[in-house]
């Protein structure tokens, strides 16, 4: 059979789309201040709420292409970029200077939000 | 001007009092370096918590300004021929065969499966890849290139046997490509409707021209570089396996007949490689037999993977010992690297009288930090045993994470430590440039695990300062040198030995010693480890295991190259990558690989304790249990008030955490071993470790499951003999919170002191009455 493709497409994705996008109406519809603010809190405290809880496994769990790292800069603060890819230096998303870890770490979480928002799908 | 940047290795990880060792650096942006020997004594550099980085400056004849230049590493896996004679520079009709197993078919570049082929000049002949991923062999008169190209492409992780036969007279070449594909030896079974056959005829317009020079390679091709000199390119990505070149125009039956398993005959052969041969009990070398009329000696670079299954592999045996002609296969990785092979920067002598320790030779050039300051790390031994107390470094373990990139590779280490990564520049420049070689925590470019890691190339993670970016906190080496802070703080007479002398030199290198310290994360251990220090408590000495998820895989030191560890993932275990079927043993050794704990030798027999949970993010404080108040115990906790032991440290704030162990009677903790301290009520980001889970279910998480918890015990054996277990990696890191005054340093302190005594331990006055148990 000479159709069969070399690197065939990977029909996998589009099941993961489809489960991702319905979390996404999930997390949007559950998005608030009010969680916004339990994160900002204690990024990693263990008592958090459901609605806080899904979310959180959400943007730990996206590919690494749609993550974000801090980027210790040498004056002792941290900024957030992509994730390096190979041949690929990080990107910085945002200049903020965030004084330390744990303000960075909910910096990263304001920025998936963003993202997620921005998602048309689903 | 261009960046200042400089890498570093030594020939040595431990060196003596009066011997050797050679430095190799690798320098961009300036042509000469400030060096320093320096005494590496703590590692973080955090210092609201701890004492922050510490190093002493030692004087030293070599220190001063270094000559150094820029170096080149050549990556990949290959096979050299020596062939002296030019018995394989080919003039006239030739053929060539070999079984394939391409890992990246369509990679866009060139790969050579064999031939002697320039690739600057275009001189030569060679069978190989194109970069679209067909099978093509190419003949090159020094100015042009000509060849015949397959019409099917080569399907990635398929067993194929793939030729050419080329007649000089005639001009005419014929490819020749079947798959060999069976029930299990390719990723995809015989139900796949596939045309996995080409034969293809054509005449080239001219014939090879054979340099002198060209060497006949497998698995790559010659190059030059105006600035570099010659090195290897066209490098192939995945499995070949006994490749043969004959001087005679073979026929498509000829070929027909080693497809189905004949030997090539003897007549026209140049050169056979039977890369199942020589195979023994005791593993493979890295030299392949070539048992052709002239038996040149081939030998692999960068340690190509031997004893992998072969074309005819027909999975009823797992191992290359039980049938060695089906596992013929040798897997190549164009970004494997065990030896930069620099040239000698500087060599110095280690000066009589030094104290043994953890040692730096320090390079800085321009702004002097960052890229601009190296480490190169070794131990210095004493000539001979002088303390009663040993600290024992896991460079093994340090080799398994060299220059790992799980924050920037691996999606899973989001889901595992609950955290964005905190990246350094040192990290993002070598990743970006990846000469440098990659971690038995890394896959390969074509996906596969990587099973061999060498310290002959810069380790970036191995030098003080370097914070671990998955975590955020030290790992490993400069996580080990807080407990080398505690060392120093105290006064302690210690030796430093490393894990490579214990594999080398067995239970005659523990001895000496009355107490032996290991480091916070010894996860990789041989059996040679195992053996001397599972010897050394039954002969009366003291070990002190300080780690957490220790002494859990199986691992080698080779015997052909000490400066590389092997070790093979599979079955089960938090592991980073799994072992193909067929491919679970050692090389070096023959022995299975994998878990401990699945050979019959769980941490816990030794150490009383094995690997329950990882979970990074956070740590907690152990609390006393029952056992600790025994009289036989008691007075491992003496001077320490309330029932917390270790609610402080560089590593989250507590002793018990990142990587756990738990005391188990069911896989062999020693039934008398008591539990001084446990820790609980870790996150839910702890999860149980998938080698305990035979149903999974919801909730094998910190709150919700007992059995996650570091379990801190002690028991005692033969002759005066005792393990002290912390069961946790952030013990050590908590030693130097509190300026050293902290409840785990107290506990610890106690535990010191009676260990590096001669006599009978401290409470075992009472053992008369339970003498059962020693
Ligand atoms: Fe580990």
């Amino acid at each position: 059979m000479d159709d069969m493709p070399i690197i065939p497409h990977d029909s996998d994705t589009d099941v993961r789309a489809y489960f991702d996008a319905k979390t996404r109406i999930y997390l949007r519809h559950v998005l608030s201040d009010a969680l916004i603010e339990e994160h900002r809190r204690n990024p990693h405290a263990q008592h958090r709420s459901e609605p806080l809880g899904r979310l959180l496994f959400y943007f730990k769990n996206l590919p690494i292409e749609e993550q974000y790292a801090l980027r210790r800069m040498p004056g002792g603060s941290y900024r957030i970029t992509t994730i390096p890819r190979p041949g690929q230096a990080p990107v910085e998303v945002d200049p903020t200077d965030y004084p330390d870890e744990l303000s960075g770490f909910h910096g990263v979480f304001l920025r998936k939000i963003k993202d997620l928002m921005e998602k048309s799908d689903g | 001007m261009a960046e200042q940047k400089i890498f570093g290795y030594a020939d040595q990880f431990t060196v003596k009092e009066g011997e050797r060792i050679r430095f190799y650096v690798n320098c961009d942006g300036s042509d000469t370096a400030e060096a320093q020997l320096v005494r590496l004594i703590h590692g973080d550099d955090n210092r609201e918590d701890g004492p922050g980085y510490i190093e002493e400056e030692i004087a030293h004849p070599a220190n001063g300004t270094w000559a150094v230049k820029k170096q080149f590493t050549q990556l990949g896996n290959f096979l050299e021929v020596a062939d002296p004679d030019n018995r394989l520079k080919l003039d006239g009709s030739l053929s060539m065969m070999a079984f394939i197993w391409p890992s990246m078919p369509q990679k866009g570049a060139r790969q050579t499966i064999m031939g002697r082929w320039d690739t600057r000049t275009n001189e030569g002949f060679a069978l190989g890849i194109n970069p679209e991923g067909y099978l093509q062999f190419w003949v090159g008169d020094g100015r042009e290139v000509d060849y015949v190209t397959s019409e099917m492409p080569l399907l990635k992780h398929v067993w194929y046997a793939v030729g050419v036969s080329y007649d000089a007279a005639s001009g005419t070449a014929t490819l020749y490509q079947e798959a060999v594909l069976n029930r299990y030896n390719s990723l995809i079974g015989p139900a796949v409707p596939y045309d996995y056959a080409s034969h293809v005829r054509t005449t080239l317009r001219f014939a090879q021209h054979n340099r002198a020079d060209i060497p006949f390679l497998i698995a790559g091709a010659r190059d030059n570089h105006v600035l570099r000199g010659d090195f290897v390119a066209d490098l192939y990505a995945g499995k070949i396996d006994r490749p043969f070149l004959t001087e005679t125009v073979m026929t498509r039956a000829q070929m027909d007949e080693v497809r189905k398993g004949g030997v090539p005959g003897r007549q026209g052969l140049v050169a056979y490689w039977d890369t199942a041969a020589g195979y023994s009990e005791a593993g493979i070398s890295h030299d392949v037999a070539e048992t052709g009329p002239w038996k040149l000696h081939t030998r692999g670079v960068n340690h190509p993977i031997r004893g992998m299954t072969g074309w005819n592999w027909n999975g009823k045996n797992d191992c290359f010992r039980l049938a060695p002609e089906e596992f013929g296969g040798i897997e190549f990785h164009p970004d494997a690297i065990t030896d930069c092979a620099w040239e000698e920067t500087r060599a110095i002598e280690i000066p009589q009288g030094l104290k043994s320790g953890a040692y730096a030779i320090r390079l800085r050039v321009g702004p002097g930090s960052g890229i601009a300051e190296e480490y190169i790390v070794f131990i210095v031994r004493p000539a001979q045993p002088k303390a009663k107390l040993a600290f024992l470094v896991p460079l093994a373990s340090y080799l398994a994470y060299g220059n790992e990139t799980l924050s920037f590779d691996a999606q899973i280490v989001q889901p595992m430590t609950g955290q964005p990564p905190i990246i350094s520049d040192v990290e993002i420049e070598t990743y970006e440039h990846r000469e440098y070689g990659l971690s038995t925590y890394n896959h390969f470019e074509d996906g596969a695990g990587v099973c061999f890691s060498s310290f002959k190339r810069p380790l970036i993670n191995m030098r003080p300062k370097f914070r671990n970016s998955w975590m955020g906190v030290p790992w490993q080496f400069p996580a080990d040198l807080s407990i080398v802070a505690w060392i120093e703080h105290f006064g302690y007479e210690c030796d430093f030995i490393s894990d490579l002398d214990v594999h080398r030199e067995g239970v005659e290198a523990l001895k000496p010693y009355n107490c032996v310290m290991t480091g916070t994360h010894p996860e990789y251990v041989s059996e040679k480890m195992l053996d001397a220090q599972e010897d050394f408590v039954a002969q009366g000495g003291r070990l002190i295991y300080m780690g957490g998820n220790g002494y859990y895989w199986c691992v080698n030191f080779d015997p052909e190259e000490n400066a590389v560890m092997e070790v093979r993932k599979l079955d089960s275990g938090m592991r980073a990558w799994a072992a193909k079927p067929g491919e679970h043993y050692l090389q070096t050794t023959g022995e299975k690989s994998g878990l401990w704990r699945n050979r019959g030798r769980a941490p816990q027999k030794l150490l009383g304790v094995g690997m329950i949970s990882e979970g990074f993010e956070t740590c907690e404080p152990f609390r006393r249990m029952p056992d600790s108040w025994h009289r036989t115990v008691s007075w491992i906790t003496e001077g320490i008030d309330g029932e917390l032991i270790g609610n402080e440290g560089l590593a989250y704030g507590g002793a018990a955490g990142v990587e756990i162990d738990r005391y188990d009677l069911s896989l062999g903790t020693p039934p008398h071993t008591k539990i001084i301290a446990s820790s609980g009520g870790h996150t839910d980001n702890y999860v149980l470790s998938t080698e305990e889970i035979l149903y999974a279910y919801a909730g094998m998480v910190g709150t919700l499951d007992y059995r996650i918890r570091a379990d801190m015990i002690y028991y005692t054996s033969w002759n005066h003999g005792a393990v002290f277990s912390s069961g946790s990696i952030a013990f050590g890191q908590a030693l130097p919170a509190k300026g050293f005054d902290g409840t785990a340093s107290k506990l610890l302190r106690n535990v010191v002191d009676a260990f590096v005594k001669d006599g009978p331990l401290p409470g075992q006055q009472w053992t008369l009455e339970e003498k059962q148990w020693r």
